[in-house]
């Protein structure tokens, strides 16, 4: 026997073993793979049902029309959500907030320079330290 | 029962319109392209993953092409599926090598599950047992290329030019890998076959 026919015969030995190996799969690897062959056949057909094998579970995914219908779905009912509401108490400092922003008689002590304004609100301040937030409790002017 | 190896040439390659000639191009290659999986990957669940990604892979894109042509293109998504898997899991362990605590992803397969659909006679069996084991050591001790190599020809029965289509290499790559995992298998199995 020549080298070539010990080689072709090894060859031949070593085919054989890991056919009947492979052959010998367990029923939960058969299993598998005859789910996964069902899904990949599923899904080479045009237009038909499309599933997915994950780990020995099976997850049958909609057509594309039912995806798609079921986005617009959720788009239109978020676009309808009601939007959230601020307090009452927000919303008063917010408008607050927005006429003095707004406020052109603001600017207008600024940029005219009017400084007796404020000199006389140092001096009012100075003067009746005693007083509340008010400013004129017991006084009469 | 898959079909024996080499009923795929019997296909009609104009019955290709996914359906039955995809299923049975499948159910012939699926427990080989398992076995090869798991050689490469030494994990039954990631096998699985690799063998079905390439089949719904297969069915996806290449579904429409002749049928001639489906075996060379599905274990090239195969092998670069291992791949992936193989590098994803580099990462994993280097990951995992810094984490105290370990889990093993293999579950506990039940009686029924580990039960073979298909036992040859005891003896037999121990002494397929006993060559494969040996097999198993030796084809896993080889470098990856002459490994995929090795199964693509031995075990799938590829011709050079499909294994090489497959492996994404040259006819002369392939003879070379092929030579050198014959050669240390020989050396190494010589008493068990």
């Amino acid at each position: 026997m020549t080298s070539t026919d010990e080689t072709m015969l090894f060859e031949q030995r070593l085919r054989e073993l890991l056919e009947a190996h492979a052959q010998r799969a367990s029923g939960r690897v058969r299993s598998h793979l005859t789910r996964a062959r069902h899904a990949a056949v599923a899904q080479a057909i045009p237009g038909g049902a499309r599933a997915l094998v994950l780990r020995g579970r099976r997850l049958w995914v909609p057509t594309t029309g039912v995806v798609a219908a079921a986005a617009v779905l959720a788009l239109v009912m978020r676009l309808h959500q009601p939007q959230p509401r601020l307090p009452a108490a927000a919303n008063a400092i917010a408008s607050g907030d927005l006429d003095l922003l707004t406020d052109r008689d603001g600017l207008t002590l600024v940029e005219g320079g009017d400084g007796e304004f404020y000199e006389w609100a140092v001096y009012e301040a100075q003067a009746q330290p005693e007083q509340g937030p008010g400013g004129v409790a017991g006084h009469d002017h | 029962m898959p079909a024996a190896l080499g009923d795929v040439d019997q296909l009609d390659p104009n019955a290709n319109l996914g359906g039955p000639a995809l299923g049975q191009f499948l159910a012939s290659v699926e427990l080989r392209a398992f076995k090869i999986a798991q050689t490469a990957l030494r994990h039954e669940d990631d096998a699985l993953d690799a063998v079905q990604d390439a089949m719904l892979q297969l069915a996806r894109a290449y579904a429409h092409r002749p049928a001639e042509e489906w075996r060379p293109l599905f274990y090239r998504i195969l092998e670069n599926r291992i791949r992936d898997m193989q590098r994803r899991r580099m990462v994993r362990d280097r990951v995992m090598s810094w984490w105290p605590f370990t889990a093993d992803g293999q579950e506990e397969p039940g009686p029924i599950a580990e039960a073979a659909a298909e036992e040859p006679p005891p003896v037999r069996r121990l002494e397929i047992d006993e060559a494969m084991s040996a097999l198993e050591r030796a084809v896993g001790g080889l470098p990856r290329r002459q490994q995929q190599v090795f199964l693509l020809r031995t075990l799938e029965g590829l011709d050079v030019a499909q294994t090489a289509r497959a492996m994404g290499c040259s006819e002369g790559s392939v003879k070379t890998h092929y030579f050198r995992a014959l050669r240390t298998l020989r050396a190494q199995l010589g008493e068990h076959l």
